[in-house]
Parts: C-alpha cells; sequence; structure tokens
C-alpha cells in the first residue's frame, strides 16, 4: 500500500494511506485525546473531543482526527488554541449535564472523562439548567450497576453489546438533549434479554454502566491489577483481574489475545467468588483411627499420601490407582500428574474431565486431517460463510465461539443452530432445527448424504485436496434416510433444507462444543464432521474448518500433555513401544504397557472394586452430571480417596487426605486452549497463606514416592514435555508471546492460525467410510 | 492479519434486510393507527415482520415526533410554535386559547379522551399564520371564532 | 415595482392546478418528451449552462452535482427532498400541493440525465395534503406513460415512490434524509462519502430539493442560457421567497434572485405592518443571521446576502418589526434547534441545551449578564464543530442576535 506523509505538530509522519489522523499520531508518538473513540469497536465520530487543526495555507478547519483520513502534504496541529478551545468547549458542556460527583464515584482516578477535564483544565461546569435525572442504581440485575446519570452519551456501551456481543440490547433512545442509552420499552436489562457478558460496564468511560462487586469497597488506584488466562472455559480468554488483598473484585477483558480480543463470557467476567469464598480449603488434613478429618501442615498429610499410594500400588498393583484432573489445571501440572500416575504409581489410569473427548476429538481429526485438534482459529469462526453449531449451548458454554457465530450470521452467513434445546444462540439462527438428544452424528451423516444427492458439494476442491472419497460415497449410499430421520427427529425435508441452507455459502464452518452432560462422542463422529466440511472445501481455509471445542478450561492442554489414558506426552500411544522407550528415555522409568481407563470406566471399576485409590486434583466428582447417590456410594468405595481442591467440596467427605490448591488465578505455567493457542498464565495474587500450587504438591508427592521423577520447575516440565512434543517446535515457556503461540510451532517459533491445504498431493484431507 | 479490522468491520442491526428496513416509518404509521400510539405489541409486531430486534424498532420510532409511545385522545391539536405564527400573534396565544376552552394544559388530554393538546415545530404555514393541526387536518389564519368553529364542528361529529 | 412573469408559480392559482389534465393543458410534460429526444448528458450540460443553484438551502450548484453521480454505476437512485421544514419557508408545501407534477416532471428529467430508474420522494410526516398530492400525481403519471416502463417509448423506465417522514426537521439534512429512508433513526452521516458516491443502499444517490426539480423542465424548454440571464452574476433564475411575519401581505412570491429585499417586503408583500419600521430581517429561513433594516437594500442572492452578513439559505423572509422582542425571537428559534437536535454529536445535544436554558432565563427576565456571556461562549462554541451543519445553524441566529441586538439582550437581565 502506498504511503502518505504529512506533518503533525511539524513533524514529518509517514503512514500507510487510509490511515487517519489519530493513527498516523499514535505512530509518531503525538496524543490526541478521544472519548467516543475506542480503538476495538466501530467509530461514533460523535464527541468531537479529537478534533484537530488542518491547516491550509492562512485559514485552517477543525477535523475529527478519529475519522479524517490523511492525505500527502497535510499540516496537522494537534495543540493549537483553537484545538484547545474546541476541546474546552465541549468539556465544559459535558460537564454541565455530569453530577461531577468524583469524591465519592467509583470510576474515580481511571474515569476517562475526569482525565479529559484534568488535561484540558476545565472545572465544574458554572452553567445553570437543565440536567438529566435519572434513577441511581436503576437496574435491578445482579452484576451491572446503572447511573445514567453520569452518562455522556459515547455509546460505546451500544456498540460493544452490538459489535462484540451482538446481543442488541442497549439502544438509543429519543433524541437531542433528551436522547438516552436504554433497552427496548426501557425494559429492566434481564427482561430485555441481556446476556450479562459485562461488555458494556468494561467499554464505560465512566460510571455509567459500571460493576455491582466490588462497588464502594476500593478506590481505582488501591486496585492491583494482572493479566492471567481464564481457564473456565476452552476458549482460553486474556482477562484482567483487578483485586484488593488478594480478593478479586472485577474482571476486565484483555485485548492482546486473538482468543478473545479483549471479549468476556459471563462465567468469566462474574463467576469469581470461588475465589473469595470462605469455603476455600485453607489448611491439608488427614483422616484419623476415628475416622475424622484432622487439620494437618501440608507436608505430613502429602507423606502419609504417598504411604498409602505406595502400600496400594505394592499390594494391588498400579491398577488399582487411579488419576483423575479437573479442567483447570496448567499444562505442567497435568503433565506432572501423567508422570506421577504412570512413573511412580504405575498406572496409566489418568485422565482429565475433558478427556474422553478430547480423545475422540484427537483421534477422529488426526485420522481424517492429520491434525487432531480444533482445526481454525476462534477468530475464523467470523469470518464463516456459513455456520453449522452442534452440541453445546454455545453461548453458555462455549461463549467466544458464539458471538462470532453470531458476527459472521450478521454480516450474511447462514447459521444453523442444532440443539435439542432451544438454546439462545437460536435465536439468530436462520434455521433451527429441534435435534433429539445424541442425534448430531445422524445429522452430519444425513447432511452429507443430501450434499453428495444433490451434488452441492465442490469437486474442484475434493479432487485436488482429498483421497478415499469414494468410500464416503459408496457408504453413504447405503445410510438410510429413514433411520436419520428417526436418530434426529427431524423431518427430510428439515434435513434437506438445512443441507441446502448449509452448502449455500463458503466457506462452511463447522462449531462443535462438547457439552459434559452428553456423553463422550466417538472418533467416528469427528472423522464425520471433517468429511462433512471436506465435501464443501471448507477445511484448511479461512473461515472454514471443524471447529471441535473440548468440555472445560484446559482439556485442550490436558490431552495435548498426556493427561489422557491412552496417550502420552504430545499424544504418543502409550500402547506402542517407541513411545515407551521415549518415556524411558526421558523418565528414566519403565511404563505400564496397557492403555489405562478413561474417567467413565475409572467409575465402573471403582464400583467393582478394581480401583481402590482415586486422586482427585480440582475436580469435584459431584459436578460430572451423574447421580448423587452414585458418587457417593463409589466414594465411599474407596480405600484412599486424596481430594486436592481449591475449595471445600462434597467429596472431602469422604477424602482420607485433603490438600489445598490455589485457584487458576493464583498460579503461574501454561495453558492451551481449544484452538491450541498456548498461552502464559501469571499469577495475580499468591495463593492464601502461600499454599503451594498443584505443581508444587504433585511434585512433593513425587519426591516422597520417587525423587528422581521431581521436576525443578514449571518450565523445566515443560521443557521436559516438549521433549515428546514435536507440535510445540521446541519452543520454551518464556518464549511465548503474550497473545500466545498456536501448535503446531515450525522450527522459527511460529505457530499454526489454522490448517493448512496439503501440498503437492501430499498428506491429502482423507476420507472414511460413513458411520453412524 | 488484522484482526482489528475485523472488530471494526460495518455492521448493522441484527441480521437485517434493507428493503425490509426502509418499510419502517410506513409500518410504524400503521402500527399507530390502530390506538393512536404506538404500543408495545405494536413495536414487537413491527420487529418481528421486518425481522429486527425490538430494539432498533423502539429507538427509531423514539427518534421521530410524530410516532407516539403514550395514548391520546381522539383528536391532536398540535398548535405551531413558530417564529411566524408568534409574530403573527399565534403560538401560545392560540395555545393558551385552546387550553382554556378545552381545560386541558398542554400535553393533556381530556377526560372524555376526546382531544389532546400539544404544540408542534413550523408547520411551513408562515404565509398563512398562525396554524395548527388536528390530526391530519391543518387549519390556518385562526382567529378565536375560527378556532371556536373547529372545535364545535369536532365536538358535533361524535 | 417590476412584475415578472411567474414561471414556477405560473400554474398554482389555475383551478384544479394540482391536476395532471391541467397541467397538461398548459404545456405540462412538454419539457420531458424534449429531453427524452437529448442525450442524458446533454440534458446534464443544460442544466450546468442555467448555473441552478439547489434551492433547498446550501446553494450547491446543481448541475456539477448532477455531475458528480458516477456514470459507470450500474444501481443510482433520485431522493426528492420535500421535508420543508426551516422556520420561515412555506414554499416546497406549495409547488406539493397545488403543482406537483412540475416537480414530477423535473424528477423524471434529472432521473434520465443521471441514469436512475428509481426515485423516492421523501416528504414530511406533517405535510399530509401533500402526501395526498404526490400519490396522486404519480399513479397519474404512470396512467399517462410518463413513469414506468419505456417512458414515452424513449426506452427509459423510472418508478417513483412517496415516502413520509415522522417529524423531524433533521432529516431535510441530505444524509439524514437518506438514512430515514432506509428506516433508521434520521442521523446524519460522515461525509465523505457524499451521497453522490455512496448515498441510499450504499448507492449513488442525487439528492435535490423540489424547488430546484421544479425549475428543470422550464430549464429544458427554455434553455439553460436563458435561465441563466435571470438574475445575479452567482445567482441565476427565478427563486420562489417566502415572505412572513409583520408584513401586510405574506405569501410566496416569485422573483428574480437579486431582486432587492427592500422591494420585496415593500412592493410585494405590501409593507410593514401598520406603516411600523423594521427592527429585524431574517433573510433566509431561521438558520441564517438577522439583517437590521439598514442592510434592506441588499439584494437577494447567493453572494449578496452573504456580503451583507447573512445567507440566502431558503429564501424565506421573516420580518420583525421596531416592536419585537428579540430576545424571544431568538429563544423561540434556538427552542426549535434544540427540539429538532438529532443527538448525536457532543457540542449540538448539550450545546443547545445550555443555550436555551440561558435564553429562558434571560426572556423570562431572570438572566444576569453571566447568562449572556454564556450564550455567547457556547454558540462560538458550537459554531462550526459539529457533525453537520444544524449545530452551525443553531448557533447563527444567538450569535446575530447578540451582535445586532446585545443591548436588548443586557436590558433583559435581573439587574434591569
Amino acid at each position: 500500500m502506498a504511503n502518505v506523509t504529512l506533518k503533525i505538530n511539524g513533524q514529518e509522519v509517514t503512514v500507510e494511506n487510509g490511515a487517519t489522523i489519530l493513527e498516523a499520531a499514535k505512530q509518531a508518538g503525538i496524543y490526541i485525546p478521544t472519548l467516543c473513540y475506542h480503538p476495538w469497536l466501530p467509530l461514533e465520530e460523535a464527541c468531537r473531543i479529537c478534533v484537530v487543526e488542518e491547516v491550509r495555507g492562512d485559514w485552517s478547519s477543525l477535523a475529527a482526527a478519529c475519522v479524517y483520513p490523511v492525505r500527502t502534504g497535510m499540516v496537522i496541529e494537534t495543540d493549537s488554541p483553537k484545538v484547545t478551545e474546541a476541546r474546552r468547549t465541549i468539556m465544559d458542556l459535558l460537564l454541565s449535564d455530569h453530577p461531577n460527583d468524583c469524591m465519592t464515584c467509583y470510576a474515580t482516578g481511571e474515569c476517562e472523562l475526569q482525565d479529559l477535564a484534568h488535561l484540558c483544565a476545565v472545572k465544574a461546569t458554572k452553567y445553570a439548567g437543565a440536567r438529566h435525572q435519572y434513577e441511581i442504581d436503576s437496574d435491578p440485575n445482579p452484576n451491572l450497576h446503572i447511573d445514567m446519570n453520569k452518562c455522556i452519551l459515547c455509546r460505546r456501551c451500544i456498540r460493544a453489546c452490538h459489535d462484540i456481543q451482538g446481543a442488541d440490547i442497549w439502544t438509543k433512545v429519543g433524541r437531542g438533549f433528551d436522547q438516552r442509552i436504554s433497552t427496548a420499552f426501557d425494559l429492566p436489562l434481564l427482561d430485555a434479554g441481556c446476556e450479562m457478558c459485562g461488555h458494556c460496564a468494561d467499554f464505560c468511560p465512566v460510571d455509567a454502566i459500571g460493576f455491582r462487586k466490588g462497588r464502594g469497597e476500593a478506590r481505582s488506584w488501591q486496585l492491583h491489577r494482572a493479566s492471567t488466562i481464564c481457564l473456565q472455559c476452552p476458549s482460553g480468554c486474556r482477562a484482567e483481574y483487578d483485586s484488593i488483598e488478594s480478593k478479586i473484585v472485577r474482571v476486565l477483558g484483555d485485548f492482546r489475545s486473538p482468543a478473545n480480543h479483549g471479549a468476556l463470557c459471563k462465567r468469566g467476567r462474574f463467576n469469581f467468588d470461588f475465589i473469595n469464598s470462605p469455603d476455600r480449603l485453607n489448611e491439608a488434613a488427614t483422616r484419623n483411627d476415628t475416622g475424622e478429618l484432622d487439620g494437618s501442615s501440608i507436608e505430613p498429610a502429602l507423606e502419609t499420601a504417598a504411604s498409602a499410594l505406595r502400600r496400594i500400588r505394592d499390594a494391588s498393583g498400579g491398577d488399582a490407582i487411579a488419576v483423575l484432573c479437573g479442567g483447570m489445571l496448567t499444562n505442567e501440572e497435568y503433565y506432572l500428574a501423567q508422570k506421577l500416575a504412570r512413573c511412580a504409581l504405575s498406572s496409566n489410569h489418568i485422565d482429565n474431565v475433558g478427556g474422553p473427548w478430547q480423545q475422540a476429538i484427537y483421534e477422529g481429526l488426526d485420522a481424517s486431517l492429520g491434525l487432531g485438534a480444533m482445526t481454525n482459529s476462534l477468530n475464523d469462526i467470523a469470518r464463516a460463510g456459513a455456520i453449522l453449531a452442534l452440541g453445546s449451548n454455545t453461548l453458555e458454554n462455549h461463549a467466544i465461539a458464539a458471538i462470532r457465530a453470531r458476527k459472521a450470521a450478521r454480516e450474511g452467513a447462514p447459521l444453523i443452530v442444532a440443539n435439542a434445546a432451544r438454546v439462545l444462540l437460536s435465536k439468530t439462527a436462520n434455521l433451527y432445527l429441534p435435534l433429539k438428544e445424541g442425534g448430531d452424528a445422524a445429522l452430519v451423516l444425513g447432511l452429507m448424504k443430501v450434499i453428495v444427492e444433490e451434488e452441492l458439494h465442490d469437486r474442484k476442491f475434493l479432487e485436488e485436496y482429498t483421497q478415499d472419497l469414494a468410500k464416503l460415497e459408496r457408504s453413504l449410499q447405503k445410510v438410510n434416510m429413514a433411520e436419520i430421520v428417526e436418530k434426529t427427529g427431524l423431518s427430510e425435508d428439515e434435513i434437506r433444507s438445512a443441507a441446502r441452507l448449509y452448502a449455500s455459502r463458503r466457506p462452511a464452518c463447522l462449531v462443535y462444543g462438547v457439552d459434559l452432560l452428553n456423553s463422550p462422542t466417538s472418533d467416528t463422529f469427528f472423522k464425520m464432521c471433517a468429511s462433512l466440511q471436506m465435501l464443501l472445501g471448507s477445511v484448511g481455509v479461512v473461515g472454514g474448518g471443524v471447529n471441535a471445542m473440548g468440555a472445560a478450561g484446559n482439556c485442550q492442554g490436558a490431552a495435548d500433555f498426556g493427561a489422557l489414558p491412552k496417550y502420552l506426552p504430545g499424544y504418543r500411544p502409550v500402547t506402542a513401544a517407541a513411545s515407551r522407550k521415549l518415556a524411558g528415555t526421558v523418565w528414566g522409568a519403565e511404563l505400564p504397557k496397557k492403555a489405562g481407563m478413561s474417567w467413565p470406566e475409572m467409575l465402573g471399576a471403582i464400583e467393582k472394586g478394581e480401583i481402590k485409590a482415586l486422586y482427585l486434583i480440582g475436580i469435584d466428582p459431584f459436578a460430572l452430571g451423574l447421580s448423587k447417590l452414585k458418587i457417593e456410594g463409589l466414594l465411599a468405595r474407596l480405600e484412599l480417596l486424596i481430594v486436592q481442591d481449591s475449595n471445600r467440596t462434597k467429596a472431602c467427605d469422604y477424602a482420607h487426605v485433603v490438600l489445598p490448591a490455589p485457584t487458576f488465578v493464583e498460579k503461574a505455567g501454561t495453558a492451551t486452549n481449544c484452538e491450541r493457542r498456548v498461552q502464559r498464565l501469571d499469577k495475580v495474587f499468591a495463593p492464601p497463606q502461600g499454599a503451594p500450587s498443584d505443581f508444587e504438591l504433585i511434585n512433593t508427592l513425587l519426591g516422597f514416592l520417587n525423587p528422581q521423577l521431581q521436576v525443578a520447575s514449571p518450565e523445566a516440565a515443560f521443557a521436559e514435555a516438549t521433549r515428546f512434543m514435536s507440535e510445540l517446535g521446541g519452543v520454551r515457556p518464556e518464549q511465548i508471546p503474550v497473545e500466545g503461540l498456536q501448535w503446531p510451532v515450525d522450527s522459527q517459533g511460529i505457530g499454526t492460525e489454522r490448517l493448512p491445504l496439503p501440498e503437492n498431493g501430499k498428506n491429502k484431507f482423507k476420507f472414511f467410510a460413513a458411520r453412524l | 492479519m488484522n484482526t482489528k479490522k475485523e472488530f471494526k468491520s460495518p455492521v448493522g442491526g441484527a441480521i437485517v434486510d434493507p428493503a425490509k428496513q426502509s418499510m419502517m416509518l410506513a409500518a410504524l404509521y400503521i402500527a399507530q393507527e390502530q390506538n393512536g400510539y404506538l404500543t408495545k405489541e405494536a413495536v414487537q409486531q413491527v420487529a418481528k415482520r421486518l425481522g429486527m430486534t425490538p430494539g432498533d424498532v423502539y429507538s427509531t420510532a423514539s427518534f421521530y415526533s410524530l410516532f407516539r409511545m403514550k395514548p391520546v385522545g381522539r383528536y391532536v391539536i398540535q398548535v405551531c410554535e413558530g417564529i411566524s405564527c408568534y409574530l403573527n400573534d399565534g403560538a401560545e396565544r392560540v395555545a393558551d386559547y385552546v387550553s382554556e376552552k378545552l381545560g386541558i394544559k398542554l400535553g393533556e388530554t381530556t377526560r372524555d379522551g376526546m382531544f389532546t393538546l400539544e404544540t408542534v415545530q413550523c408547520l411551513a404555514s408562515c404565509g398563512t399564520a398562525p396554524a395548527m393541526r388536528v390530526n391530519d387536518q391543518l387549519y390556518e389564519n385562526l382567529s378565536p371564532a375560527i378556532i371556536d368553529d373547529i372545535l364545535e364542528r369536532l365536538m358535533g361529529e361524535v | 415595482m417590476t412584475n415578472w412573469e411567474p414561471v414556477l408559480l405560473a400554474n398554482v392559482n389555475r383551478p384544479n392546478s394540482e391536476k395532471i389534465d391541467t397541467y397538461l393543458r398548459y404545456g405540462g410534460y412538454e419539457a420531458l418528451r424534449k429531453a427524452l429526444k437529448m442525450t442524458p448528458d446533454q440534458v446534464t450540460a443544460e442544466v450546468k449552462t442555467s448555473e441552478i443553484r439547489g434551492r433547498g438551502g446550501a446553494g450547491f450548484p446543481a448541475g456539477v452535482k448532477w455531475g458528480f453521480m458516477p456514470k459507470d454505476a450500474p444501481v443510482k437512485y433520485l431522493a426528492i427532498n420535500t421535508d420543508e421544514g426551516e422556520p420561515g419557508t412555506f414554499k416546497d408545501r406549495l409547488i406539493v400541493e397545488r403543482d406537483p407534477h412540475s416537480i414530477l416532471e423535473g424528477v423524471i428529467i434529472a432521473s434520465y440525465a443521471i441514469g436512475a430508474h428509481r426515485a423516492f420522494v421523501y416528504i414530511r410526516g406533517e405535510f399530509f395534503l401533500g402526501v395526498k398530492r404526490w400519490i396522486k400525481a404519480i399513479s397519474d403519471a404512470y396512467q399517462k406513460g410518463f413513469l414506468g416502463k419505456n417512458i414515452l417509448g424513449s426506452g427509459f423506465d423510472l418508478d417513483v415512490s412517496v415516502h413520509r417522514g415522522a417529524g423531524a426537521y433533521i432529516c431535510g439534512e441530505e444524509t439524514a434524509m437518506l438514512e430515514s429512508l432506509e428506516g433508521k433513526r434520521g442521523v446524519p452521516r460522515t461525509k465523505p462519502p457524499f451521497p453522490a458516491q455512496k448515498g441510499f443502499w450504499g448507492k449513488p444517490t442525487l439528492v435535490q430539493n423540489c424547488e430546484t426539480l421544479a425549475n428543470i423542465p422550464h430549464i429544458i424548454l427554455r434553455g439553460g442560457k436563458w435561465y441563466s440571464s435571470i438574475g445575479t452574476e452567482k445567482s441565476k433564475g427565478m427563486k420562489i421567497f417566502c415572505i412572513s411575519g409583520h408584513v401586510n401581505s405574506p405569501g410566496n412570491f416569485e422573483l428574480p434572485l437579486g431582486t432587492p429585499l427592500k422591494e420585496i417586503i415593500y412592493e410585494h408583500a405590501g409593507g410593514v405592518r401598520k406603516g411600523r419600521d423594521i427592527k429585524a430581517i431574517i433573510p433566509g429561513g431561521s438558520s441564517t443571521p438577522f439583517l437590521t433594516a439598514e442592510k434592506i437594500n441588499t439584494p437577494m442572492g447567493f453572494e449578496t446576502l452573504q456580503a451583507a452578513g447573512s445567507a440566502l439559505g431558503t429564501g424565506a423572509i421573516i420580518v420583525m418589526d421596531e416592536t419585537t422582542d428579540m430576545v424571544e425571537v431568538v429563544r423561540r428559534i434556538t427552542r426549535f434547534y434544540v427540539h429538532e437536535s438529532c443527538g448525536y454529536c457532543f457540542p449540538c445535544r448539550i450545546g443547545g441545551q445550555r443555550m436555551l436554558s440561558s435564553l429562558e432565563r434571560l426572556a423570562g427576565g431572570k438572566g444576569s449578564k453571566q447568562d449572556i456571556e454564556d450564550l455567547e461562549y457556547v454558540a462560538k462554541g458550537i459554531y462550526g464543530r459539529t457533525f453537520c451543519p444544524m449545530g452551525t445553524g443553531m448557533a447563527e441566529p444567538v450569535l446575530s442576535g447578540l451582535r445586532l441586538f446585545r443591548p436588548e439582550f443586557e436590558m433583559k437581565t435581573a439587574k434591569n
């Protein structure tokens, strides 16, 4: 692109053609104040704070820097008397309809209006006359505090609600001086359909829309801010946590990670009470002879755990021990947990809460496409030509994918939502299919059948980039539409029109979110998903792909780093001699040859008495969607139950050893989100009483069992893990940039945003016979 | 890859069909005819028919002064308060006269639900001032006698 | 008094002037027949030769505006601005109600010249009779073959539809009008892109005022040269002047541009009522600065009024006699603009309200010197600094009121 050279405050600046004055000034390090402008929102051009003077010989005019494009030879003054005066007038006017309650205002110290008043040296107004009088705290919702008296009508909230969340709740009502921000019919937020993402509060420059929690507890400058990765779902959003005295008061979006680009969901934004909770475990405990839990310091508790584990291993063999991890551990912790299970406890019964699904995703997609995870990036969903959303209630469980799907839909991509429940995303959908529970696989098959029958597929793509199409075609002929209709609960017409709609625009983008409450899908399902996408020429391209997202926080990392019963780190099958040989070299230990049990299998084995010891790391077995009675029965059967968690759960009642652990905001390490993005976690604050992390707990346990297996630090664990994982390209954790790194990483340290197309006819995408 | 641009890409409303959206004002007029003002149900109906969010329709309706969100009388009297009407002894004088006659203040509706009194911006009757509108009928060159006539005729129509 | 043969208002006083038969009887649609035999470029050239400037207020040369319409764009639109709302202006309503075909003929010719096959009439919601007259005129024109497919056998197609506004002065601003036509809040758009580049539904759109279009048939029939022979150096042709306020015979008068203000007031409008002296004149609608009686000899042209410190605007003259309370006049005008501010940009939204607050206090005799200072500060502060020209239009009457009648404002302060 051609460059343009202009002068700003006498300084020559060369920028790309099409840049705005504001962008040019930023590049030159010249500050132009803004107010309605936000770099991550569409332009509004309303406040006129950013006006600058464009000098043309002996006359000049004022232009809004946020929108005005640069021209060669342009002469711009950003601080001339004319500019300063214009800015001052606007500030005068703004403050004349503002409460100017800075002394008690929650936003004071971080209020953009306050900062501008300071910059322009404008005092609270002298103008008497009409001011708005709105009710303070006018909305009864639990999370946001609304005080529209403070609103300056920059309308960032409306833009965030529309452009980022796509909820369209906030809107402009009335006109002129009486214009205000409100909802349809001025309904309370929740009645108006608000999804409680909190973007409006995040973007509000003042305290018109603020957060309810923490209000009045601290001044902004007392807050400690740190950025880390949210591990409450597989999106892996980077967020900023504001805390005071190790208590989180609010969570703000961090724009630096492309995973979320500043967006957060309701859970990530508001679900932090468990961190501040009085139910946090703050000391270790062991069960005494009378069956009571006795408080203990950590080391002795770990020692008790180690000797009990050793006893059971020696008496009943490693197969009597299982380790099950939750979804909020770091990669290094998963790595260490599986090392503990495999080497120290001689058991491959190591799994994580999302393991069964993650394993299916890996096996299905790796076999079909050669990349065993989400093929594209979350960001790609916004660029889809057509979208099929399957699996979870996407807006609840995989919100970042959902809001991007909604964005694509707004720009014309037909959106098909197939779900047993009329989930929220279906409101935006062009077509909602009331799918029978568990009918996803049948639907995908049905769609393929129609696509092939009606020749909606992309022949050129298939020829160039795929193999074994005939296998699929042959098998599809045998697929009986009546059976599909039966299994999906949809009519043939519905399936046909869905297929036509889905095939109507390319790239087609398949979004599948794992729902923990549905039984694990098989690798076949993901092979079929890949086939569907291949038929539509939508694999290996921007905006397409099989976008399968796991069940919980860092499940991708858990799988990648070996917390799976069948696979060592890097998806090396434990059943393969070569893998075990490598493990022998790296770990100096011999591994059991048989694949371990997945957690549903573990539960079965506990019932049968085959598994006698269970080590739970950050997982509440009562939250697995099974009956409470059943879990109680299982836990009671165990000879040894070790519960390591941040919060007191019901499982503690059955535990022989309880170990307190930090929450995800209290630890450092790495995590990998569903789009294969490895990101660094940093401690927001130290865990209570300086409690050790899960990593340290497992490492100490290793020390008691076999000190040779200990790893010096999370960094060392990561380095050790990369010996198994060629897809990490030998990167060191400290080299991971703030935006993360998506595996596979090449030798230059460059990540992979999306699965590439096969080159030179090699490694073509592979079709498999259609199976339900 | 410029991800920033993606966020900035132009968007408009939910999934909006421009051809449908352009019928907004006409649809709102029709919706208003039924009750004399826009009920919540009417706005929702318009939103549904145009494929837009209720918020968008509500927001648009609230921009235009001819769309009402509150009930009004059978006849809405709008007295022009423009500069030329003022210079020709109209505007407030006409409004005051009507107000006294009907026993209602500006913005109010008579108890029998017959008349609502409002002021309105310049009606482009400056050459024939003072002027007022009753529903869609324009009355010009007003004098007390003419106003009396108009009101009596409207009352007689019931 | 020179009596000019009316061009635009030739039909309006005839019985049944709005009917198509009446229009045809007096030579209606002859210009269209002529235009359709010319090339579109020849039509545009004729309009350029006429040097006619837009009659909606901004005075942009119409031919030049037509020339901006890209030739190669497959879809183009014409939008007809009948959103007359500037206080003091009542000319478009007259033509629409009494001679709609004269505008429609101009619409068809303009569409032909720019290659538009779809035209939209945007009319003020309050103009109920106007809406009816537009619709009737259009349907009659379809019947006679002046609209629809293959107009008069020329192969040119055009459809025209009528769209009612709903009470928002700002929709007279061309981009706000396009937004409103699209069914949105009538908020002005950023320029550039101009409507000729990206207008209705993102397609090149020519927006033209009614009176401007009503001139077109005459320019085509009699030639651009004839048209440009009327008027002053930079203000050509005939203009409908709306005159109201303290005059004996208010109304619309069609006269050449450049006719002195004095002639219009005293000869055509019958002079000031009760023989009083003039205190102030608004020459071009309420957003143009006031003139005092000493400027009465100013010719009513774009450049001449500018030199006199005001503007031609819509050509709406409001005369105020010596008894007029100028503070109240400024308050009333400001109240209008505050009521009509769309509220999009900050200076107009808040600034207008602040000016009004001060003016209300002053007009109510409760103001202070500070109010006068504030008024001036805010008016200067929003002048030329708003998103669209409306903010400037709001500041003009305040600034000129203070400039010319400051003692009256000072007399109103509480101390006095």
